[in-house]
Formats: C-alpha cells, structure tokens, sequence
C-alpha cells in the first residue's frame, strides 16, 4: 500500500489544479450569465460586435 | 479619446427572447452617446458604457418605449449583487472539489481500510475539513449571527452550532484516538444544503417572474398622425389628443375615443367578452382592446401608463414582488420548529450525558443535523407562488396571497346581484306597446345616460338610436333603488319600478304614468351553476341587492335559496352592516356601491367589469366575464391548503421518525446529513408537482 503515499499528494495536486482553474474560471465571470448566449448565439450579425459586447471573429 | 466612459445599469425586465435582444441592443446604434451595451439575461440586467452625451433618463424612456419595464439601478448594489452570486458559486465549486475528496478518504474507512491507515486518513481530512469549516460555511455563521441580533432563530443557528460542535468533538476524538469522527459528515451536509439554497433560488426566479405590460398588450410599434404624415413612435411618446392609427390585428397602447366611422373589437382581455364588440364613433376604447377590421383612428385621452391595464400588471408585480410578505407564514412555522428542536436537543444532552457524554453529543448533533426545518421554510412561500400563477392562469388575479388561507375559512359567500350574479350584456328592455315619443325617447335617454345601473343600459337599448340626443335636465338625481329622476320643461320626469309589478318600469310626468315595459335580467346557466356547486360545498349563500324585493324573490326562486338569504333594497352601509355582522365572509360585487362591503368582508373578489375602486379594494379580481371564476378560486385555494398542510405534514412525521431514530443513536450524523437535504428537495418536488399535475 505504499503507493498511497505517491497518489494521494497527486490526488492534492489535481484538486488543486482544478479547483484554481474554477475559481479562475468564475472570476473571469464565465459563470455569470447562463442564458444571454444561449439566445445571442441565434442572432446573425455581421457586425463585429456580438452582443455580449465581446468582439467575434468577424472581425475584419 | 478624452472623453468620460461611465458603466450605467440597468433593471430591463421583460426580455425573454432574440429579438427582444436585438432590439434592446440596437438601442446602442439608434442613442447618443452609447459606447457599448451589455445584456444579461439571467438577471434582468443592462450594462451601458455612456460617453458624455448619455441621458439615462432618456435610455429608460426608449426602454420602456420598446415595452419593457426599465429602471435604473446603483452601481454599489449591481456590483455587491454580482459578487454575491460569483462567491456563491466558487464556494459552492470549492465545497464540492473538498467534499468529494474527503468522502473518497472516508469511503476507505468504511469498506475497512486497517486501522494504521485510518488514523493517516483521519488526519488528511482534518486538513480538508478546515477550510470546509471556516470558508464554506461561513453563510451559515453570517445568518445566524445576523438573526441572533434580531433575536430570532433563523435555521441557520443549529447548523452553525453543528458545524462549530461537530467539528471540534472530532478533533478531540482524533487527537484522542477515538473513532468518532465526523468530518465527512459535516462536509457533505454543508455542500448538500449550499446546493439546495442554490436550486431553489433558481426555481424562485423561474417561476416569481414579473410580467409586463407587454405580456398582454404586444410590443409593436405604433402610427401616430401627424397632418397627412404617418410617423412611427414608442408607447412612451403618446400624448393625451394624439391622434393615433390602429389596423387590425394591432393592440390599443393607450385609452383613447374612436373617431373614424364604427369598428369591430376584440375586448376579450379587458372584459373577457369573446365576441367582438361593435364600438361606434366617439366611443371609448380601452387599452387593450385588440381591432378587428381594417384602420381605425382614434384620439388618445388618456397616458398609457394610466391605463386600467397597466394598472393591473402594476397590481399583479407588486403582489409577486413581495416576497417577504409571503415567507411569513412558512418562517413562523420554522422558527417555532428550530427553537423546539434546539430545546429537545439540548434537554437530551443535560439527561443523556450523565449515562454516557459521548453519545449524547453525537446523538443530539445527529438530531440537529435531520430535523432542519429547511423544507418548511422554503417550500411553503413556494407553495404559495405556484398558486397565484396558477390562478392567473385561470384568469383571478389574486392580489393578495392570505386570500387562499382565508377562503378555506370562509362559509359564507355574500353576492351582488346587479352587474355580478345578472350581467350587462345578457339584459333587455321591452316596452309596452309602441316606443314613447321622440322628445320622450331623449328625455328618457338623459335621465337614463348619466346613471351607470344596468337597467339603464337595457333602456338605452331599446330607444330607436335616432334620439340618443342629450336634453337639458334639471334636478338631476339618482336615487338608488328607486330609480332616477329630472326636470324638463318645468315638468318633473321619474323613472323607477312599477309598485306590486316586478321586472316592471314606468316613465311617470308629475306623477302619472307616461309608458312603462319590462326589464328581463336573465341569469346565465353558469351562475346557476356556480351556486348550486357552492350549495353543494355547503357554504351559505347570501344574495343582496339594491333591487325591489320584487325581483329579488324571482331570483330566489331562480337559485333556489331561502327567503332570508336574500336581501333586496340594500344600500352601500347596510350592505356593509349586513357583512359586520357575519363572520368569514367572501364578498362578490363589482361597483361603487360594493367596496364599502368589500373592505368589510374577509376576501373580496372584483368582477371582470367592476369599477375602478371596487378593482382597487378587492383582494381578488376575475380576469374573465361571469362568476365560475369564483368555483376556481375556491379549488385552487383548496388544493393549496391541502399542498401546505401535506408538506407540513410530511416535513414534521419526517423529522418526529427520523429525530427519534437520530436520539436513539440508529442514525449516524453522515446519514442525516444526507438525509435532510433530500428532504428538503423531495419536498420541493412534491410541490412543483402537485401543482403541476393538473395542466390547464
């Protein structure tokens, strides 16, 4: 059983990993509006701007 | 770039599709002085990024003119609210991730991992406890703190109590070398309940929406005339005397006269009269009513916003607005649950602990974990809710949320006669013999105009058209139950029933009989109905009205009632007197003459065509035409109560089972932990599907 000294440090260094690539991720506001871009992603534009106000690769 | 970029928020409500999207958004290219615009959705809210020029009171102008309801709202609040929901959800994810793996480390423990490694183990989620312990149940410290100094018991305090308890008679076994240890548990509950309080969050915001006028006028824009021009504007540049163009299918934004030659309308929404309704020249139409055919023009003389329909969505907001005037029952209930549970738990310990201190403390925290009255206190405002949509789906607008307690009590239903259990429509007038003379006929036609009682309507009716010319009366009066009277030509005109004849009316000229008729009121068959199903519900019926006694014995007869429920020559005070004496009464009526009543008895109900102020007093208010709304109302309140009470139940034999069992030391703290959120959550699917289980 002597593995377990190898994995749980692993074990910790994988939830850490994850749990700052979440909190990243949420302050980043990915998690802020889970409805807006599921209606906006419906909208044709031409414009560069989509309307979450973030540029598209429209852009020319 | 010198210029000033300020972020400006904004509470739209309203939008719930692309194109509302889109037009919210092409506000950016059509205002001054806007940088850029972001729409969020899920809250309802409208970021701006305004240059020098932006008005933000011009922005909620065009906002609202695009139908939606627009409000500024601080930038401090926008910005605590956002970071709010952001920790919400990183706790919630960093709870998870350290819940997971503690129980993982557990789950070693349980399947019999030698006792070497479980003191290694042990340790390990001692160190994912702690965080566990300080960050993510934070909330439940704030909480209680909070409503310790409002001195009240909020269901937080026995978690935070569990949490700082469980935790620290852990370490000590721990350290000890004992087994008891209650890091997992602790963990798990904490992530269970976060996750809850999370989910119904979210299902209160689905299904506690506001509406807004556009949900029941459409959004579409409207023609004003301007000399032969036609331009295009928005519901909030209407001006009272423009004059504005409908074509059919479109939606009057806002009260207004009809000047082009009669059209056809469709009512239904503010009258819940299906058939179309011929309105003539200089006729007033509502906001609301839809055209049916072809251009009609007419001039505005009224706001919008004054409106009885914005009255109404105003109305209806403000009720589903008030959350905390609906907690209030379900936070009663758990306060008293908490306090008694906290009372048992700590009456267990000062016994229990003389035979053995530590299954006392693990037993009376078992008990505090299982019997949370989370369920309660969340699922009854719920409750609640899901009841005044329903009922809006059936057309009541229930304007106050007690009223479906206060029905259940209620024996005694006390109705209107005239305008709510005999309709206007549904009434005619015949004379005897021919029609009287046309200066008769306009003579009749005043004293009748300015008197809004239905048999004036029906006598209206039934004059040629040709004398709807008003005449110049003195004296006017309007007695009420006895008819109107005025001077014309130095001669005094009277119109009132006949004496010993029912259903009849006479015109008299200084006291002699000029021409009499009949009026017929004909009961509909669904208010026979209504009241034969509430007869068999066994709640009293009382009928009173302002009418001769007369026609209130022929409908006695009609309904079937007893002699003394039925109360004819009723004036407003007595109608009111008639109701203090009773107790529990629910009020039927729909006019002036009503809300002195209504404001008496313990539910009052509007009818479709009341008037303004009995709209206003009544604590319910029918959508549709006639009273079977009255038979849904009553069900619905029904179902409700029995909702409630079988959650209540539910939660309190849950709790009493799985409290006794937990004291008994059957149920481990990690098993109750489990447990209690199920509970809750069980319960909130119990309630979203009884109400759902009959679809409309």
């Amino acid at each position: 059983m002597t593995i377990l000294v190898m994995t749980i440090p692993v074990t910790f260094l994988l939830v850490s990993f994850f749990v700052i690539a979440f909190v990243v991720a949420a302050k980043k506001n990915q998690f802020k509006d889970l409805e807006t871009p599921a209606h906006a992603m419906l909208i044709e534009n031409e414009e560069n701007e989509d309307l979450m106000g973030r540029k598209t690769e429209h852009e020319k | 770039m010198t210029e000033n970029v300020q972020n400006y928020y904004f509470v739209v409500q309203g939008m719930h599709c692309v194109s509302c999207l889109t037009k919210v958004k092409g506000l950016s290219q059509s205002l001054d002085g806007i940088q850029d615009l972001q729409i969020d959705m899920s809250k309802d809210l409208v970021t701006v990024q305004g240059l020098d020029g932006f008005s933000q009171s011009r922005f909620v102008e065009a906002v609202e003119g695009l139908g939606f309801r627009a409000s500024g709202v601080e930038k401090q609040k926008v910005i605590e609210n956002q970071k709010d929901s952001r920790s919400e959800v990183i706790r919630l994810g960093v709870t998870a991730a350290l819940a997971g793996n503690l129980m993982l480390l557990s789950f070693a423990t349980y399947a019999g991992a030698p006792d070497r490694y479980n003191y290694y183990f042990s340790w390990i989620s001692f160190f994912l406890f702690v965080p566990i312990l300080l960050y993510s149940a934070f909330p439940f410290y704030q909480n209680s703190f909070s409503s310790l100094k409002a001195k009240k018991a909020s269901i937080d305090v026995p978690l935070a109590i569990v949490m700082v308890l469980g935790g620290a008679l852990s370490l000590r076994n721990l350290v000890l070398g004992h087994s008891e240890i209650y890091f997992d548990s602790l963990s798990v509950l904490v992530f269970l309940i976060l996750s809850s309080r999370m989910m119904v969050k979210s299902v209160q915001k689905h299904y506690i929406q506001p509406l807004s006028v556009t949900d029941l006028l459409g959004d579409s824009t409207i023609s004003r005339k301007r000399g032969d021009q036609i331009e295009e504007i928005t519901r909030s540049q209407i001006k009272v005397g423009d004059l504005l163009q409908v074509v059919s299918n479109e939606v009057v934004p806002a009260d207004s006269i009809l000047r082009s030659s009669s059209a056809y309308f469709d009512c239904s929404m503010m009258t819940g009269e299906s058939d179309p309704v011929e309105i003539h020249q200089w006729e007033r139409v509502e906001a609301g009513f839809r055209c049916l055919s072809g251009v009609s023009e007419i001039e505005v003389s009224k706001l919008p916003q004054d409106s009885r329909v914005q009255k109404m969505t105003d109305q209806m907001n403000s009720i589903l607005s008030r959350p905390s005037r609906i907690a209030s029952l379900g936070d009663r209930i758990a306060q008293i649950f908490t306090l008694s549970v906290i009372g048992i738990g700590a009456l267990f310990f000062a016994i229990y602990s003389q035979i053995d201190l530590n299954q006392a403390i693990y037993r009376s925290l078992a008990l505090l974990v299982i019997a949370c009255p989370c369920g309660i206190a969340i699922v009854t405002p719920l409750a609640l809710s899901l009841a005044v949509r329903k009922s809006l789906k059936k057309g009541l607008l229930i304007k106050n949320v007690d009223t479906f307690e206060k029905i259940a009590q209620s024996n005694f239903y006390i109705f209107d006669k005239t305008g709510t259990l005999t309709s206007r429509s549904s009434s005619h007038f015949e004379w005897q013999g021919d029609l009287p003379s046309m200066e008769m006929q306009r003579v009749i036609f005043s004293l009748q105009k300015r008197s809004s009682h239905p048999i004036s309507g029906a006598v209206i009716r039934s004059l040629s058209p040709e004398s709807y010319e008003e005449v110049k009366l003195t004296q006017y009066e309007e007695k009420v139950g006895f008819g109107v009277e005025g001077e014309f030509n130095d001669k005094k005109y009277w119109m009132t029933g006949i004496p010993g004849e029912s259903q009849k009316i006479g015109l008299y000229c200084d006291g002699v009989l000029l021409a009499q008729g009949t009026f017929y009121s004909e009961l509909e068959p669904e208010t026979v109905r209504v009241i034969r199903e509430l007869k068999e519900k066994e709640k009293d019926i009382y009928i009173l009205t302002g009418d001769q006694s007369e026609k209130a014995n022929r409908l006695k007869e009609l309904l079937d009632l007893e002699s003394d429920h039925v109360h004819s020559k009723m004036t407003p005070e007595s109608k009111m007197e008639f109701i203090s004496k009773k107790q529990n009464v629910v009020y039927i009526g729909d006019g002036m003459n009503d809300a002195l009543a209504m404001s008496q008895s313990l539910v009052s109900v509007s009818m479709n065509q009341s008037v303004d102020t009995a709209f206003r007093v009544s604590d319910v208010h029918l959508l549709r035409t006639g009273v079977t709304g009255i038979l849904d109302l009553v069900e619905i309140s029904e179902k409700t109560r029995k909702v409630i009470v079988s959650i209540l139940a539910i939660s309190l034999l849950y709790n009493i089972a799985f409290g006794t069992f937990a004291l008994l030391g059957k149920i481990t703290p990690l098993v109750a932990a489990i447990l209690m959120p199920l509970s809750s959550l069980s319960l909130v699917a119990i309630c979203v599907l009884q109400f759902r289980k009959e679809k409309l």
